[in-house]
Parts: C-alpha cells; sequence; structure tokens
C-alpha cells in the first residue's frame, strides 16, 4: 500500500491520521512548508483538511509543491466566493485529478475505531479508486460517487441543516418535528444538487443524510452550537457565523429567485443573515402550502 | 524555425498507404488480443452486418458493389460459425476498405493554386468594384477579414508540435474559411474531417479531397466504424499532422455559440500523445489545441437551421442536403453581401492549450496559473511509467472541453445584426408575455419598436458586453458605433440577403419582420447573462 499524504489542519484530519496510522497505513502528515514539501515527494495521493477561511494560503502553499501526477482530495466545508474547493484546487496547483471526500467523519468516532463511513467523489475514477482503496480499513468504510458537485454541495449545505435541527432541540420540539427537518431538508438538498447538474440522490448518502444524522445530535459540532445559540440566545462563535453567513449568501447566488424549493435552508440561511427570530421561521415553515412529498 | 513547407501534410501522399495500414492492424490487433476489452468479434461484425445490408440493399454512388459483396462475405461467414482467424481476415478486409474511403489526400499544385489564384479570383469576383479601381489580389479579401491571436506563437508551436484546431461552427464555408485563416496566418495546411455528403458537389469536392480533408461517412454509426476513424484520426496525428476538429461536431442549428462539446474524435490528440510517450519518451512531440471563434455578422444557412432547429426533428438533421449551401446563387449572394461590409469577419485564434487545459508559454512549455512550468507527461504517468488509461484519458479530455467553451464565448464577437436582435427579441418578450416561444414567433400582431427607443437599448447591451469581457467582445466593426449607428448597420446586413429580413425601418420605428432570424441572431448571445439583462425593456416600452 502506497503513501498517503494528510494536510491536518483540522481536528479531523488529525484523527484520520492517527486512525489510518493504528491501522497500518504509512502517513506523512503537516500543514508547514517542509511538511507540504515531503509529503509530495513520498506520496501520490494527498488529502486536503482545512478550515475554509485558511483554504486559500495553504493551497497556495501546497501548489509550489504538488506535480500532475498527484490526486488530491478535500475535505473543506462550506461555500465561499471563490467558488467550488475542488476547482480552487485545480487553479492553484498543477493537479487535475481532484476529488472530494464527504460524509459523518466524526472525529470521536475516528479516534475510538467505532465503524464509521465516508464517501470519495470524483470525475476522475483514479482518485475514487486510489482513495477508496487507501483510505478503507476495518474501522473505516469509503465508498465512491462520481457525482464531485453533489457531494461538494452536500459537505457544504449540510451544516445549515444541522443549525435547524438544533434550533428544534433547544426549543424542545421533539421527535416529529425534528424528523420533519430532516426529511424535507434532504429532499430539498436534493433539489439543489439537481440545480447545479449533479444527481439528487447523492443528498440521500453519506455526505447528506449520513452527515446530518451525525452531526445533527452531536452538540460539540459547531453548526450544532450555532442552532442552539440563535435558538436560546447566547454567543456564537464569530468565525463560525461568518463561515455559516457566507455559506448562506453563496446559497443565495446558487439558487437565485428561490428557483427550486428549500424552505428549510433559505430559512435558516434568514435566520443567520437577516436575524429572523426560529419562531417566526418555524411559523412560516408550517404554513407554506403543502404539496406533493 | 521548421519551414512552413517540411511540415508533415506535404509528405501525406507519400505516407497514406502506411497511414491506412497502421489503422488496419491496429483494429485487427485490437480485437485479436486474448486479454480484449472490447466487444467479442462476432458481436461486433454482426452488427456492422445488420447495419450494412440495411444500407447497401439497394447500392447508389457513392456505393459500390464490392462495398455489398464484402459485407455479404462477413454475413455468410458468421452464419457458418467461421473460426476467429477467418473473422479476422474479414474484419481486416473491411476495415482497410472504411480506412480507404476515410483518408483524403493531399495535392501539393492544387494547394498552390488554392493559396495563391484562388483567393484573388475570389476577391475578383465578390468586388468586381476593385477590377475599375485596378486593385487585384488578395487585398481586397485581406482588408474584408480580420484575423485575430497570436500567430507568431502558433507558428512557433507548429514547427515543434502538432496543433488540433478547434473552431466553432455555423455555415459549411466555415471550412474554406479556416484553410483561408491559416493561409493568411503563414501556418501550415491541416487535416480535417468532412462529412461525406460534403463531397457530393463536384467543385467542393475537387478542392476538400486534395486539400487534408479525410471523409465522415455519418450514415456509418455502428462501434467498428466509429473505432475505425478515431484510430485514423490517432495515427495522422501521431504522424505530426496537424489537425482541425470542429467540437460542436455539426452547425450551430440555434446560431448559439457552442456550450456542449463533442470531443470524441479531438480526444485522440491525447491518446496520440500518450502514444507518443510511450514510444519516444522525452522526444515526444507536445500537443497544443487552439480554440478559434468564427464571427461574421450573417450566416449563409441562417434561416434553414433555425428552422430545423424550431422544428426539432428527432435528432438534429446532420445530413441537411438542401440548405442554401447548395445553391450557388445563394452562396455568391451571401459572400457579396459580407465582402461588402468593412471588417465584416473576424476569425480569432484563441491562446494556445496543453491537452490538460495547461496554456502554453512562446515555445510550447505547458504552465500553471502561477506561471509555473508544468511537465505535461507527469499526468499520464504512474510510478514514471507512462499508461494509457480511458477512464482517466476521457476526464481530461472532457475537462478540457469546458476550457474551450470559455475560450469560445470570451473569443466571440459581436456584430450590429446580434446586438440588434438582442435587442429586438427581448422586446417580443416583453410583447407578448406569458406565452411559449413557438407561440411568440407565430403570433399574428404587427411588432414595432420606436428607433430611439431601441437605439438607446442597444447602447445598454453594448455597455453590457463591454463590462464582460469573459462573456465576449464587441466586433471591431461596430466598436466605434453608437446605438443609433449600430441599428442602421444592423437593418442594412438584414437586407439583401435573407429572404425576408429579420428587421426593417418604417419611417420612425423599426418593424419584426422575421422573427426566427431575429431569434438565430439573438441567440450568439444566448450565453451573456449581462446583455440579455441590458436588453430588456425598461418599464413597459424600450
Amino acid at each position: 500500500m502506497s503513501v498517503l499524504g494528510i494536510v491536518n489542519g483540522t481536528p479531523v484530519g488529525e484523527a484520520l491520521v492517527a486512525r489510518l496510522g493504528t491501522d497500518g497505513r504509512k502517513v506523512v502528515s503537516g500543514v508547514d512548508a517542509p511538511s507540504l514539501k515531503r509529503m509530495c515527494a513520498e506520496a501520490r495521493l494527498i488529502l486536503v483538511d482545512a478550515h475554509r477561511a485558511e483554504l486559500l494560503p495553504l493551497l497556495r502553499r501546497l501548489g509550489e509543491y504538488l506535480e500532475p501526477n498527484h490526486l488530491v482530495a478535500h475535505t473543506v466545508h462550506g461555500l465561499g466566493q471563490e467558488g467550488r474547493v475542488s476547482l480552487l484546487i485545480e487553479t492553484e496547483s498543477a493537479c487535475r485529478r481532484v476529488g472530494v471526500l464527504a460524509g459523518p467523519l466524526l472525529v470521536s468516532a475516528l479516534r475510538a475505531g467505532t465503524p464509521t463511513a465516508a464517501v470519495i467523489a470524483s470525475h476522475h475514477p483514479e482518485v475514487t479508486e486510489e482513495f477508496a482503496s487507501a483510505l478503507s480499513t476495518k474501522h473505516l468504510r469509503v465508498y465512491r460517487s462520481r457525482d464531485a458537485a453533489g457531494v461538494e454541495l452536500c459537505a457544504s449545505l449540510t451544516e445549515l441543516a444541522v443549525v435547524a435541527c438544533a434550533m428544534v432541540d433547544a426549543l424542545a420540539l421533539g421527535a416529529p418535528a425534528r424528523a420533519l427537518v430532516i426529511t424535507r431538508a434532504v429532499r430539498e438538498l436534493g433539489r439543489l444538487v439537481a440545480l447545479l447538474g449533479g444527481d439528487p440522490l447523492t443528498a440521500n448518502g453519506l455526505a447528506g443524510l449520513g452527515d446530518l444524522l451525525v452531526r445533527s445530535v452531536d452538540p460539540t459540532t459547531p453548526s450544532y452550537q450555532v442552532g442552539v445559540a440563535l435558538a436560546k440566545g447566547g454567543d456564537i462563535d464569530p468565525s463560525t457565523l461568518d463561515s455559516m453567513k457566507r455559506t448562506a449568501a453563496r446559497l443565495d447566488q446558487l439558487n437565485p429567485g428561490k428557483k427550486v424549493s428549500a424552505h428549510v435552508f433559505h430559512g435558516v440561511a434568514a435566520a443567520l443573515t437577516d436575524g429572523v427570530e426560529p419562531a417566526t421561521l418555524i411559523e412560516k415553515l408550517m404554513s407554506i402550502r403543502v404539496l406533493d412529498e | 524555425m521548421q519551414a512552413l513547407s517540411s511540415s508533415p501534410m506535404f509528405r501525406f501522399d507519400g505516407l497514406r498507404s502506411g497511414i491506412i495500414e497502421e489503422v488496419t492492424e491496429r483494429i485487427v490487433d485490437a480485437h485479436a488480443r486474448a486479454e480484449r476489452t472490447v466487444e467479442p468479434l462476432d458481436r461486433l461484425l454482426n452488427e456492422l452486418v445488420i447495419h450494412e445490408q440495411k444500407r447497401l440493399r439497394h447500392v447508389h454512388p457513392p456505393d459500390t458493389i464490392e462495398d455489398k459483396r464484402r459485407v455479404d462475405d462477413i454475413a455468410r461467414a458468421l452464419q457458418r460459425r467461421a473460426t476467429e482467424g477467418e473473422l479476422l481476415e474479414l474484419l481486416r478486409r473491411q476495415a482497410r476498405a472504411y480506412a480507404q474511403d476515410i483518408a483524403g489526400s493531399f495535392s501539393n499544385p492544387t494547394y498552390k493554386v488554392a493559396t495563391s489564384v484562388l483567393p484573388s479570383l475570389l476577391s475578383l469576383l465578390l468586388t468586381p468594384q476593385h477590377l475599375r479601381s485596378g486593385e487585384f489580389g488578395l487585398g481586397a479579401l485581406d482588408a474584408r477579414v480580420r484575423i485575430d491571436g497570436d500567430i507568431e506563437q502558433l507558428r512557433r508551436l507548429s514547427a515543434t508540435g502538432v496543433l488540433v484546431v478547434v473552431p466553432t461552427h455555423l455555415s459549411n464555408l466555415d471550412s474554406p474559411l479556416v484553410g483561408y485563416a491559416l493561409m493568411r496566418a503563414g501556418l501550415p495546411p491541416m487535416a480535417y474531417g468532412a462529412g461525406k455528403n460534403l463531397f457530393s458537389s463536384p467543385l467542393t469536392s475537387f478542392f476538400m479531397a486534395r486539400l487534408g480533408a479525410y471523409k465522415v461517412d455519418r450514415r456509418l454509426g455502428f462501434p467498428l466504424y466509429k473505432e475505425i476513424l478515431k484510430t485514423f484520426s490517432q495515427v495522422i496525428l501521431e504522424e505530426g499532422l496537424h489537425s482541425i476538429f470542429f467540437p460542436g461536431g455539426t452547425r450551430s442549428r440555434s446560431g448559439a455559440v457552442e456550450s456542449k462539446l463533442k470531443l470524441g474524435l479531438a480526444g485522440t490528440a491525447l491518446s496520440a500523445y500518450v502514444e507518443q510517450l510511450r514510444t519516444l519518451g522525452p522526444g515526444a512531440r507536445r500537443f497544443y489545441f487552439v480554440p478559434m471563434t468564427l464571427n461574421t455578422p450573417l450566416v449563409l444557412e441562417a434561416e434553414t437551421l433555425i428552422e430545423d432547429y424550431l422544428k426539432e426533428i428527432g435528432k438534429n438533421r446532420y445530413i441537411i442536403e438542401d440548405d442554401e449551401f447548395s445553391r450557388m446563387g445563394r452562396v455568391a449572394t451571401y459572400a457579396r453581401k459580407v465582402m461588402t461590409m468593412d471588417q465584416g469577419l473576424e476569425l480569432r485564434f484563441c491562446a494556445p492549450r496543453d491537452p490538460f487545459g495547461n496554456h502554453v508559454d512562446a515555445d510550447g512549455r505547458s504552465l500553471d496559473s502561477h506561471g509555473r512550468e508544468i511537465d505535461p507527461a507527469r499526468y499520464v504517468m504512474r510510478d514514471g511509467v507512462v499508461t494509457h488509461h480511458a477512464g482517466r484519458d476521457a476526464e481530461y479530455t472532457r475537462e478540457l472541453g469546458r476550457h474551450i467553451v470559455d475560450d469560445f464565448r470570451e473569443g466571440t464577437s459581436y456584430f450590429s445584426t446580434h446586438i440588434v436582435s438582442a435587442a429586438l427579441f427581448a422586446y417580443l418578450e416583453a410583447e407578448i408575455p406569458g406565452s411559449d416561444l413557438y407561440q411568440r414567433l407565430r403570433h399574428p400582431r404587427r411588432l414595432v419598436v420606436d428607433a430611439a427607443a431601441l437605439a438607446r437599448r442597444v447602447d445598454a447591451i453594448k455597455a453590457a458586453i463591454i463590462g464582460a469581457p469573459a462573456l465576449g467582445r464587441l466586433a471591431q466593426r461596430v466598436a466605434d458605433m453608437d446605438g443609433q449607428e449600430i441599428v442602421d448597420d444592423a437593418l442594412s446586413a438584414f437586407s439583401g440577403y435573407h429572404t425576408h429580413p429579420a428587421a426593417q425601418r418604417s419611417g420612425s420605428v423599426i418593424e419584426l419582420v422575421d422573427r426566427e432570424l431575429i431569434l438565430y441572431y439573438r441567440n450568439r448571445l444566448a450565453h451573456h447573462g449581462p446583455a440579455l439583462e441590458a436588453a430588456r425593456p425598461v418599464g413597459g416600452g424600450t
């Protein structure tokens, strides 16, 4: 099995390094220039894990060492004005074989070695085949997808649905309300994926429903904490709020004039950017005309 | 720098039989290998027989009795369950016949005539006023046609690498136009695939058959023929023959700039590059894709094409044989019309790219977006070894296609006909709201626009085009015109060629006459969001 390079810019990346190392994979990791240089010299597969806000400077450093023969995947969440992260990697480097790794990659589960899964998506068959093979162990199953745009969108927008679930929990609205939010959010996510030319079924997979089911019950997830704070009043981490507001703004650009119905997502976006009260949001959502499921 | 005359195309006739044999043997070899991943041989031949026996039930020229006999031999062999060896021999015979039919020719004397005498004659024919003033030669034609792009760079790249020119496609006149552009740019002659139906006219057939065109028989849609065609394309590219592919596949029926490309044949350039790397290593020639936009204020076959687009006759009528191109009178009228317009044609070579979408410098080195040099061979290496990988290479070509689409848009020039049509069509949409396209086009109401208001709208569109250079530019001809002048220029262009003008002046108003033509010319801006937004009438009027 060949060496895997991981740019471990967040706790998820660090947990992946630990998990893969424990499971017998040879991993080179780091974020500083010497580490990146060594990683690119030794590994064919490079996984980039970073916060969206730190991505561009990191890619510019990494781009100095990436070569055309590298296969690159990323785990970056959130939508930004620079566009899709996959395309950003192609712009900042010589690489063309790029993919996205997404799904319920919880730090605690990775460290504990409990069964978990993710999906690697790319248009390039080598990326999905080689990353799936390199990352899959007895504790981590990595599935393959050709819908890179869909998986990237799901990975970024799911956090808005997590905010909605957190609001439901904070307001003690009960399990049926939670089920309503989750099922409608997944349906809307599918519509948004289709709007971008992806496969709507991707929303039902690990990057959409899978991730939502896990993060919406994890109180340590930043987006969950944002939802609770919005519902009950409280401090919100400024960088998390900033990142989510950028995602909300980008959603408006991707779905101009609300071309497809995505009430849960646009509703949460309005709560984040315009300060719409959760109670008002819920009332509005419950007043929408009921159509076919 | 390598002299133009040493370009491989000038040696094509000497290479021809070797190319045909190479194509034949590659096809046979692909189907003979024990570990082959292609279709079983008998199924492949069976599909050929089904298709060809139906087509050759009645043999008409250019098909021959021999073509029919060869197919019948295969059918009989399949029926008696011939051995694999016998089937391979029949495959060899059939593949060779297709390859011979496909392969064109190149005649140096014909090339000399085409590049020296013909443009002068053409210029004389189309602009007889120059006969009176004593202007002969290419001067009159050259003044009408603007050629843009870094020609010096392309000449350098053509000497050391292989150029793959990929033009936009509106008209059957595009092939000679591209040929003219290459000649004027001092670039070598190139191979290109042309529909076999285009060889039916004696005049065009004479030149096309001797100037690098190879025949693509669109009637033969079965997998083996497509495989032979692709193999032929790859082999001639490996020989270093520069090539032209129209990635739109056919003429744009709607008039829009191509956004969905068919890169099957163009993708053979990447296969040729990989094969060169495998056999020649670092000495392999590099391949350069050159997107090219062909920009004209009028299109010869506009009326037929937009009608076809609107009828949506199942799939595209690939083989439209009865359009304006087949009527010499219409061709002459069209040419005279366009040639009276100063800078009436803009042919633009966009910046070249390697097969992976990277731009290249003056010496053909691939560069990333930060100007760092890239070794393109590393895109197709694994552990230092060059490999073919169909899935990988198909994806590289698809990604290249996205860059080509962006280049087409950026390289498009908008003439007065496009801009005014955009304004008129927006007016049509506003005046007949809530209807679908067909209802708008067929609505009996006479539609007129105040001329001054139209000019103001045209000014707004012009500003929107200037403000979004990534989506195209103003044609040089209209760059210094104001809205009123652009309207006048468009109306002048619309009259005197098409059966009915798209629009005409009637006192102080402009009347929409042929709405389908308006739609056709407006569609050149279909991808230009800001221009279409600017075209919308403000508050109920224009």
